[in-house]
């Protein structure tokens, strides 16, 4: 056996006995312990792993020939495929958050084939891999006893049923809550926001609100568990319910601000065009790794990059464009885009534990490259963002950069000041370039024809990769 | 009349908490046991709608599959 060098565990991964993730000169390793022999062995020796790595429901791994950090507690150390880029509940639109719902049921659906079922359902345990969720925690199967409750019942509805109804019956923006709530949505605060009509459909009364009630009914009780068992219909009966229940769920589509982007520009086509020749000529000319599309709307140009085969990560603010841009993806079966929700005006902290089970989105950084289209104006005009702190935020999260400047005489520009009064003299050409300078080297510059606005190749001036 | 039957399932879901709750407890704290005891109830309820669920569609595909395979026959002959 090799010795170990560089080995540190993921910060996220310490509350299952059963073993915990840990890296070894960057590469991703789990160490299964010796309790957890028995199962791990029954879902690789009883069909399930083949059955659900076959079907690319469950991340597929190999024997690692490492000792890991707590060699006396190993039994194995293996090491699963990796996922290019960590995403999180709060960074996923509706259908991406309910086709991860629906993974996990089907996946428990299929575990009880094979005399087996899961322990937990976290919402943590998905991950988007080439286009589709994947099951990644290997540790989550354990040998089903017939008679018993499902463990991960009460998690199933924090984690995926509450949050999808109330982003179906409330508001599409609450999967926010995951942010606050590492454990999925409390029931008591679900059964609260979902509007009362909610009370007259039978599962989600079923579920959630008498769910929440029975919660707060047996807090400070104890129940003689061992005296009720449940048959295997009855547990069978269960997961269809929350199945079905979910397949029922549909986002309700209203117009936002960014949903109708590319319908409502202000450029011609040619400069469409040529914009689209400029991005994909600046990236002909770089290395240009893992993408960031930041502020991508439905991933019209995150596609560019895509298209080329780079992984690409193609964030915005809007839940509908993320929507969109997902259900492109699905429809085209496209497997170098990821579509996720993103503030950058307020990125994903880290939460949890210490503040490092789930990293935030600059510790999950840098990408290689990153594109700013059309975005500049909004984070310094609508947002009053310095030039210069924008600069610097860029230069922590990538290494290359193609940006767009929207001028001020630019009808987009133009209707942000309609509204306000013009507090910003530095928003000029001169003084973006002489900012992001400090940062950046720009290596090229091109005018997108037939508008007023400008594109940027930028590399940082310390590298980071 | 979808949501009446909802409604009347709503109701149905209430009854059986409130008769199949256990009588006896002990104490500790544990926002597990509430949601053991809906799951029990819930269960309980679901599993009979699945098995009828089960049931309906092995009647429809026996009836779907009849007509087909007797044509098959005859086409056979």
């Amino acid at each position: 056996m090799n010795k170990i060098k560089n080995s540190f565990n993921e910060p996220g991964s310490f509350r299952d006995p059963c073993g915990f993730l840990f890296y070894e000169d960057n590469r991703i390793y789990r160490q299964i312990n010796k309790i957890y022999k028995q199962d791990y062995d029954m879902l690789m020796d009883s069909g399930l792993y083949k059955a659900l790595t076959d079907s690319k429901l469950l991340v597929s791994h190999e024997d690692a020939d490492i000792n890991g950090p707590e060699p006396d507690k190993a039994y194995k150390i293996i090491r699963p495929e990796e996922i290019p880029f960590i995403s999180y509940p709060y960074e996923w639109c509706f259908d991406q958050l309910k086709d991860a719902a629906l993974l996990t049921f089907k996946i428990q659906k299929i575990a009880m084939e094979f005399g087996m079922t899961l322990k937990d359902s976290s919402v943590y345990n998905i991950q988007f891999l080439r286009g589709r969720p994947v099951f990644i925690d290997t540790l989550s199967f354990e040998k089903y006893h017939e008679g018993e409750p499902w463990i991960a019942y009460r998690q199933a509805c924090q984690h995926f049923l509450a949050p999808l109804a109330l982003m179906c019956y409330s508001d599409i923006r609450l999967n926010q809550l995951f942010r606050i709530y590492m454990d999925g949505i409390p029931l008591d605060l679900a059964s609260t926001l979902l509007p009362a009509s909610t009370n007259f459909k039978a599962s989600l009364l079923s579920h959630i609100h008498l769910h929440a009630r029975s919660q707060k009914h047996y807090a400070d009780k104890a129940v003689d568990m061992k005296s009720r068992k449940m048959s295997r219909m009855s547990f069978m009966g269960l997961i269809d319910s929350l199945e079905s229940t979910i397949i029922r769920l549909n986002q309700k589509i209203k117009g936002t601000e960014w949903g109708d982007y590319y319908e409502d520009t202000n450029y011609p086509p040619e400069a469409v065009d040529h914009k689209r020749d400029i991005v994909a000529s600046f990236l002909d000319n770089i290395d240009p790794g893992i993408v960031w599309d930041l502020g991508a709307n439905d991933g019209s140009f995150s596609r560019i990059a895509s298209g080329r085969g780079l992984g690409t990560v193609s964030f915005d603010i809007d839940p509908i464009a993320v929507g969109k841009n997902y259900s492109r993806c699905k429809k085209n079966n496209e497997e170098n885009i990821l579509p996720l929700l993103l503030d950058l005006t307020n990125p994903s902290p880290g939460i949890g534990w210490a503040n490092e089970e789930r990293p935030s989105l600059i510790k999950r950084g840098p990408a290689k490259t990153a594109f700013a289209l059309a975005l500049i104006h909004h984070l310094a005009i609508s947002n009053n963002l310095p030039l210069i702190k924008i600069a610097d935020f860029f230069s922590q999260i990538c290494n290359d950069l193609i940006i767009e400047f929207v001028p001020k005489d630019d009808s987009q520009v133009q209707r942000l000041l309609s509204t306000r009064k013009d507090i910003f003299p530095d928003y000029i050409k001169t003084s973006f370039e002489r900012d992001f300078e400090k940062y950046f080297k720009i290596e090229n510059i091109e005018k997108i024809k037939s508008s007023k606005r400008t594109m940027y190749l930028m590399k940082k001036r310390v590298r980071i990769i | 009349m979808k949501y009446f039957k909802d409604f009347l399932a709503a109701l149905g879901f209430i009854a059986l908490f409130c008769f199949i709750a256990p009588n006896r407890l002990y104490g500790y704290l544990d926002a597990g046991t509430g949601s053991y005891m809906v799951q029990i109830i819930i269960a309980f309820a679901a599993g009979g709608a699945f098995a009828i669920k089960i049931f309906w569609r092995r009647i429809y595909a026996f009836v779907k599959r009849t007509p087909s395979k007797n044509k098959d026959e005859q086409n056979k002959k």
